[in-house]
């Protein structure tokens, strides 16, 4: 039997919970009426992550966060949400939403992260995915109980990484991520 | 009982009525018969207003936690744009 343990290498899950405290959640909240209302263009792509909050995925310390949104086809960002609250899902596209994760930090939401550390043939299945994820999403995208496959939490477990909960409060809340933030998978050196 | 503890349960109990928002946006979600979803959007709106009648409601729930715009109850809105000083 061989003794020898296989080298590792960490993966980094990345998320924030959304900013729901009245001042913004306020000026979200109109700014999707008035997309409804037509009386305004409704909140920005980015303005529904920083509400909803987002997941991603670096193979490089965070310097490069991927991560699962709806391909909306050039709907508004108010009428896809609506949508998704209605439990339609749309084609799941993968972005590099680096800049999403930035707007957060500015915006002082707090993040939270978790490295996976995996032995190499893992890291390798996981790249693998990855490349062909951001080619071309295999899943749907969908709210929790919707039509979709997963959102942005859960594809990240569709890609092989072990996580626990696709509810952002939930898995805000798992305090053995904050309290271990290093799990490891598999024999690691 | 001390009044922290009052507190302490008044915050469960606003927790407890948040986690319900977000099951009943699952079970909004999970069916399309629209009697369902009228009983789950009034179970919905019950639930809002004892979370408005408490006054210290301060976080808007998760946006997977919420119904589509026209399932949703009027005093959600119009208590989310009131301004607070």
């Amino acid at each position: 039997m061989s003794t020898l343990m296989p080298v590792c290498q960490t993966v980094t899950v990345v998320a924030f919970r959304g900013e729901r405290t009245r001042p913004f959640a306020q000026s979200f909240s109109n700014a999707l009426q008035a997309g409804k209302n037509g009386v305004g263009l409704g909140p920005s792509f980015v303005d529904c992550l920083l509400f909803a909050g987002h997941a991603g995925l670096s193979l490089d310390g965070t310097k490069t966060i991927y991560g699962f949104n709806p391909d909306g086809g050039g709907l508004p960002a108010w009428q896809i949400m609506d949508r998704l609250l209605n439990g339609d899902r749309f084609p799941g596209i993968v972005a590099d939403d680096t800049n999403v994760f930035n707007a957060a930090r500015k915006r002082g939401i707090p993040e939270f992260s978790l490295e996976v550390i995996l032995p190499d043939p893992e890291l390798q299945k996981l790249k693998t995915a990855l490349d062909d994820e951001r080619k071309k999403s295999k899943y749907w995208y969908g709210f929790p109980n919707g039509d979709g496959d997963c959102n942005c939490i859960t594809w990240v477990e569709r890609l092989g990484l072990p996580l626990l909960t696709g509810r952002m409060d939930e898995f805000a809340k798992v305090e053995a991520i904050r309290a271990y933030r290093s799990p490891r998978f598999g024999q690691c050196v | 009982m001390s009044t922290s503890r009052i507190r302490q349960y008044g915050s469960a109990d606003e927790e407890h009525l948040q986690e319900h928002l977000g099951e009943l946006a699952m079970q909004f979600r999970g069916t399309r018969d629209p009697s369902a979803r009228r009983n789950i959007a009034d179970d919905y709106s019950r639930t809002v207003g004892k979370l408005i009648k408490r006054g210290s409601w301060k976080e808007m729930p998760a946006l997977e936690d919420q119904l589509p715009q026209q399932w949703m109850p009027k005093q959600f809105f119009d208590y989310w744009s009131r301004k607070v000083q």
